[in-house]
């Protein structure tokens, strides 16, 4: 389990690298299917900060990569800024399947042990792990082997580097803070093909976690947090998350006392419990730094799907630099951004 | 045996080549590429249909795996163990084993890489 979240009302004194994260999601057109061949030191990924610290997810990433063959590597491994048949980024994006070659098709058993060893060390507990997994499952039909794991950049000494985990339902990323200020490597993505209100889904327990929150609003509250329609398309939540001083659907953090300020920082620790501690450090050290919680606003979508037992197709908390987008119904999918702005 | 009636034939005719027609028609218009989470950047093509459904392996792609024999030959016996090779090309490595000595030889590997069968019609595995 997670320790107990720091508290997040506190301003951060550290400078803020204002929209590093956003030039480089809109470089487009900064690699092309050709240059990944060329080798030399024009293509070298950059050099990370200077405080990045090793840690055993990323060690592990090292040992994957060392044990890459020729042929391996050329499947796998790409530049940095690597754009392919994508037009930013593609370490950057948000992926619902294996984005080249699946694990099962090019890793062995011994790798393919390796990479399941780095997700674990991705995630938190048993219970991070069971959701990560969805069950063991990966909403494949070849489980782990139906996914993909890529690295872009260099892991082995100070040069940048991502390894980038993709699967139905699934982005997920470890970077040894390659990305600066930017929680996750770079946006997420999870989700469980089971209706977000079954007990079946993984992540039931944190629909109901927001649905407690609804009911203990006042009915003033509730009718601010209630939002007609669907959130803002998924290309606006994930490359573009919010601004500071725009205009916010829901109810504010400002707006709310302090038990219930209080129960949307558990919604917050909650959704954010299968992931690692550093992971988590670095959302909540965003949060603060943008703001804190008084800039968070929760909004409750309803629409034609929604009905009384199921009153809600998508929440949302959004505040400056942090996206959270919940998908419900008709299954889980959950888009997540987390930058300083 | 029985002759077919000439309307039957005519239907026939007529099915053919609005067939044709049509496949003609798709061909001449690319398929965009897929958005919402199916973007496929590290590949050559598009997925479609189900995102979590494995890659369909043929004899072709084993055929490419055994081109690069030697990088997957990690203990260099000149030969290729099952647990060499990527988990999900089992049941070809099991088909191309002619001996089934849990190995693929060099004769083994040389029928395969001789082999002319065409992708629609070679073995598919899950």
């Amino acid at each position: 389990m997670n320790p107990p979240l720091p508290p997040v009302n506190t301003p951060l004194p550290s400078a803020v690298d204002r929209r590093r994260f956003f030039r480089l999601v809109g470089g487009a057109a900064v690699g092309s299917l050709a240059s990944r061949f060329i080798t030399g030191d024009a293509l070298a990924a950059p050099l990370r900060p200077d405080n990045h610290q090793a840690k055993a997810s990323e060690e592990l990433v090292r040992e994957y990569y060392a044990s890459l063959n020729p042929y391996q590597r050329q499947q796998l491994v790409f530049p940095w800024n690597y754009v392919g048949a994508g037009t930013t980024p593609a370490r950057l994006g948000v992926y619902n399947t294996a984005i080249g070659k699946a694990i099962g098709e090019t890793c062995t058993k011994g790798q393919r042990e390796l990479i399941e060893r780095i997700m674990m060390s991705m995630s938190s507990g048993d219970d991070g792990w069971r959701k990560i997994t969805r069950n063991g499952g990966w909403d494949t039909d070849n489980g782990i082997l139906s996914c993909g794991a890529y690295i872009f950049g260099d892991p082995e000494g100070d040069r940048k580097f991502s390894f980038l985990f993709t699967g139905h339902h699934l982005t997920m990323r470890c970077d040894g803070n390659s990305e600066p200020n930017t929680a996750f490597g770079g946006p997420i993505f999870y989700g469980h093909i089971v209706n977000g209100y079954s007990q079946r889904n993984v992540f039931n327990e944190q629909t109901l976690k927001v649905m407690s929150v609804y009911e203990m609003l006042d009915a003033d509250q509730q009718k601010h947090a209630v939002v007609d329609g669907r959130p803002a398309t998924r290309d606006d939540t994930v490359f573009s998350p919010t601004q500071s001083g725009r205009d916010l659907p829901g109810i504010a953090g400002r707006d709310l006392s302090a038990d219930q300020k209080g129960l949307i920082q558990g919604v917050l620790k909650d959704v954010l419990s299968p992931y690692r501690e550093e992971d988590v450090a670095e959302v909540m050290d965003i949060v603060r730094a943008n703001g804190g919680m008084e800039k968070i606003h929760l909004a409750f979508y309803r629409d034609t799907e929604t009905n009384e037992k199921e009153p809600w197709s998508y929440w949302r908390l959004e505040g400056p630099g942090f996206v959270w987008n919940f998908r419900v119904l008709p299954h889980v999918h959950t888009y997540v951004s987390v930058a300083k702005v | 045996m029985n002759t077919p009636s000439f309307s039957t034939v005519l239907a026939m005719l007529v099915s053919a080549v609005l067939g044709s027609t049509n496949a003609v028609a798709q061909d001449a218009t690319p398929k965009p590429r897929p958005r919402g989470g199916f973007d496929r950047p590290l590949a050559d093509t598009p997925r479609f249909g189900n995102p979590g459904a494995s890659p369909k392996l043929t004899i072709v792609e084993l055929r490419m795996l055994l081109g690069h024999w030697a990088d997957f030959d990690a203990n260099k016996s000149q030969r290729l163990e099952k647990s060499e090779v990527p988990e999900l090309f089992g049941k070809l490595f099991d088909e191309a084993d002619l001996n089934h000595d849990g190995v693929l030889d060099e004769q083994e590997r040389a029928l395969v890489m001789q082999s002319a069968a065409a992708p629609a019609a070679s073995t598919t595995a899950k």
